[in-house]
């Protein structure tokens, strides 16, 4: 097993956590709060997004090589380390469901119609498991040679796409006043860029020598930058209108493709290149929900708990999330307290306690 | 129906020749990848089982409802 990250590896497990879902699903959750100043509540996301990828960052480069379930177990009493574990065990479990379940509505729906939902998952689940037992440091190294041909993907998705813009579609700017697109940040904020706080559970696993100081932040510009393309282009080819009412919009915009009437299908590309980022994504949170339940029971170093996690995760993504209106009912109106709380106040209160322990040393 | 718990037990029994040498010596590991392997063949019976069964969501809406409409504004506000 090869268990350790080199920095750009970790920003490379950054970028693919951030595109993996947000890809397919910001456009249409965005326009469905702020409709054409979707853009505008991106660039909001994306400034308020800043506090917590610092506060992520500190918490990095404090926690050093020792994870935040063993700092909350050191200073706090390990029952309290086990009660954090377990509430990060229920959060890493919840995200994958929610990710699994939305890989597994857009092949239903667009791609693998007649293929039965268990088997998509079985064959996910199957390739997931055999990543995580080669462990984390193969992982983001297969990332590195994925990552380059996504990026340079999207780049001439986007290109070809660009011949189709009007711009009318962004106007009337700011017609319902700073507050449509502030909530349309808000949303923004709580997926994806809360669901970083995954990454923070693998700094165990990042190598301690050279370690810089800025090492998320790289990462989410480049992220933001090509998720703020894909809304972009959403509102200006389809428009607001059909953006929210699509259910896979980056897919429906990838089918009016067409050039010279030769080149045709395309869609196919970005379903592939979503499915990459998805399957990084998911397999990061698997990957942590092994070492919760490892922390969380005492036992270090074992690859054994993945297939049996596997075995609970097949029925309870079905059992979870049994419709598409009660996904959409669930992320909008309860995943983003769940986040907040979770992903921002719980490090957030680590990083506090952090601070004045720190400042008590000197 | 049958042929789904058939079907779970098979695996359970191909994932447990699979581990069993990995587990040896180690008591809680075993506890822990029992207790594991008991929550998924009872939640593969369960949905195989077609009851209608209520999610497991339900518990979390009910913790957090509240606290997503505490902290995020919502629509109206």
């Amino acid at each position: 097993m090869n268990q350790t990250l080199t920095p750009l590896q970790f920003r490379v497990l950054v970028v693919l956590n951030m595109l993996g879902s947000s890809l397919i699903y910001t456009p249409s959750m965005l326009t469905s709060v702020s409709k054409q100043d979707a853009w505008i509540a991106l660039l909001i996301g994306f400034l308020l997004g800043i506090l917590p990828v610092f506060l992520y960052e500190t918490l990095i480069g404090r926690l050093g090589n020792v994870s935040i379930i063993e700092y909350c177990s050191k200073h706090f009493g390990v029952w309290c380390g086990k009660l954090v574990a377990a509430v990060l065990l229920v959060y890493t479990l919840l995200i994958s469901v929610l990710i699994l379940k939305g890989v597994t509505d857009f092949l239903s729906t667009w791609i693998l119609n007649r293929t039965p939902i268990s088997y998509m998952l079985v064959l996910m689940l199957g390739a997931s498991v055999m990543a995580v037992r080669v462990g984390i440091g193969n992982i983001a190294r297969s990332g590195e040679v994925f990552l380059p041909w996504i990026l340079v993907g999207l780049t001439i998705f986007y290109g070809l796409l660009l011949p189709d813009i009007k711009v009318d579609n962004l106007k009337p700017m700011l017609e319902g006043g700073i507050a449509q697109p502030f909530r349309g940040g808000l949303a923004f904020l709580s997926f994806p860029i809360f669901e970083l706080m995954v990454l923070v559970l693998c700094t165990p696993y990042l190598k301690k020598t050279n370690r810089p100081t800025r090492i998320i932040f790289p990462a989410y510009l480049i992220a933001s930058l090509y998720i703020f393309g894909i809304v972009m282009l959403n509102l200006l080819v389809a428009g607001p209108y059909i953006t929210e009412v699509t259910s896979f919009s980056s897919y429906r915009l990838a089918q009016t493709i067409r050039i010279a009437d030769i080149f045709q299908r395309l869609e196919v590309f970005i379903a592939g290149m979503w499915c990459i980022t998805i399957f990084y994504k998911f397999t990061i949170y698997f990957f942590s929900s092994n070492v919760l339940i490892q922390e969380l029971t005492g036992t270090k170093n074992t690859r054994s708990y993945l297939l049996p996690l596997a075995m609970i995760l097949l029925p309870l993504t079905q059992m979870a999330v049994p419709n598409t209106v009660y996904g959409t009912y669930f992320s909008s109106e309860v995943a983003p307290g769940i986040n907040m709380v979770i992903a921002f106040l719980l490090p957030l209160a680590v990083a506090i306690h952090q601070l004045f322990t720190k400042r008590k040393q000197v | 129906m049958i042929s789904s718990i058939i079907g779970t037990l098979l695996a359970t029994a191909v994932i447990v020749a699979l581990e069993k040498r990995s587990l040896s010596g180690s008591r809680k590991k075993w506890i822990t990848f029992g207790s594991l392997l008991i929550i998924g063949i009872t939640l593969n019976i369960l949905q195989a089982s077609r009851l209608d069964i209520p999610s497991p969501l339900h518990v979390l809406e009910a913790v957090f409802k509240p606290v997503n409409s505490v902290l995020i504004p919502q629509e109206g506000e």
